[in-house]
């Protein structure tokens, strides 16, 4: 996305909210910033475009059924997150190096959170640019990278688990469920301990190839995701194997202390 | 010594479900000490768990067993690289002989003790309990080369 573009994209949000709402955001106590395919600059015609206003004074939910009708103009869906900025802060001091050295951070962080953290990460600013640059700064200062990792990697865990319990009890198709789980979760790690926080599942080849991290090379993990040595004949050897490669990419991943 | 016991970092607990879900899993590996012949030692072919949680700090390998985390010191590092459920504990030694300019019967050793504590944390099982030896390391055991 150019910086034209993005000069167009929050001049027409802006100009369509009501001025109350306008105010709002341009206020010193707020920001909006863009995430999503059309930050990352991998958006088609058909993408929506994902904004999130984080702000302490109260937001008039107008501004939700304003963006249909931007949308409704320009073709494109536009789907707005509203956040607390207070809550925001706090998220941002869950990911502080000392907590992540305390060994919790990884545990306490939502799904939600976790989605916000790599969209923040990759975002780029629509309303006060500072603001939200200072914050971005923030966010990529802190261990944000490596909770988030350890994130991952605790599912890669609890998949690896169930792996073992599936094959011992037998129930080698739902093995292979948990082994692909498993392998998404160390490629969503491998990224980022690589810096590259992960996105949504759907862009997970795409990040993968452009970011090809050490510990797990794109062709290596493409060969897994598309399973292409899975034999009908024998699924819990697939899934086996999984896990043993899994494994040798997590111990790849040098975590800091 | 191949490891340490480390409880430095809440991190790296042994992970609860994995302690029960462990506990109910044992495949009935063999002793590896106490009397076991050399033989038989290097026919033994060990496994990882799939389910072990393997953490690598600042380069330090860390495995949470059933009861300890274990630090790994580079020379388990090569042993826990060469298990993968198909190499006996007589290849994996001879492994670590080359590497290291060990003798084959003080590497044998050196990963006999390593397994031991590997399996008796159930980080490690007995993929096959073979007794037929048959690799060429193997064989140069029974020939006296131990």
């Amino acid at each position: 996305m150019t910086v034209q573009d993005l000069k167009w994209l929050s001049d027409t949000f802006l100009g369509r909210l009501q001025p109350s709402d306008r105010d709002v955001l341009r206020s010193a106590a707020s920001y909006a910033f863009l995430s999503g395919s059309v930050a990352y600059g991998w958006d088609s015609s058909t993408s929506d475009i994902d904004v999130h206003v984080v702000t302490d004074l109260s937001v008039d939910r107008r501004g939700r059924r304003l963006a249909e009708v931007i949308g409704q103009m320009i073709g494109r869906e536009w789907d707005i997150d509203y956040r607390d900025r207070l809550s925001t802060d706090q998220l941002l001091e869950s990911l502080s190096w000392e907590r992540y050295r305390s060994g919790d951070a990884a545990a306490l962080l939502t799904d939600d959170d976790l989605q916000f953290v790599a969209r923040l990460w990759h975002g780029a600013p629509l309303t006060n640019a500072v603001m939200f640059d200072s914050v971005q700064q923030r966010l990529k200062a802190s261990a944000a990278r490596w909770v988030v990792t350890e994130w991952y990697l605790d599912h890669y865990d609890h998949s690896a688990l169930d792996v073992q319990g599936q094959i011992e009890a037998g129930d080698n198709i739902s093995a292979v469920m948990s082994a692909r789980e498993a392998i998404r979760c160390v490629a969503a790690a491998a990224l980022a301990g690589a810096g590259e926080l992960p996105v949504d599942q759907k862009w997970r080849a795409r990040q993968m190839r452009e970011a090809n991290p050490g510990p797990l090379p794109f062709t290596q993990y493409w060969r897994i995701e598309t399973m292409a040595d899975y034999t009908e004949e024998d699924p819990a050897q697939w899934a086996r194997e999984t896990i043993y490669r899994c494994q040798k990419v997590v111990e790849s991943i040098v975590l800091p202390r | 010594m191949f490891l340490e016991h480390s409880d430095a970092d809440r991190r790296l607990q042994p992970h609860p479900s994995a302690a029960e879900h462990h506990a109910s899993s044992s495949m009935g590996a063999p002793a590896v000490t106490g009397g076991s012949t050399y033989a038989r030692l290097s026919s033994f072919v060990p496994a990882r768990q799939l389910g072990v949680r393997i953490r690598n700090l600042d380069g330090i390998l860390i495995l949470s067993g059933r009861r300890h985390l274990l630090q790994l010191s580079p020379t388990a590092v090569v042993i826990w690289a060469a298990i993968d459920g198909r190499q006996s504990m007589g290849r994996i030694a001879a492994g670590l002989a080359q590497a290291s300019g060990r003798a084959h019967r003080d590497a044998l050793d050196h990963v006999a003790g390593f397994i031991a504590e590997l399996l008796a944390d159930d980080i490690v099982v007995s993929a096959v309990s073979a007794v037929d030896v048959s690799d060429s390391w193997d064989g140069g055991a029974r020939s006296g080369e131990l």
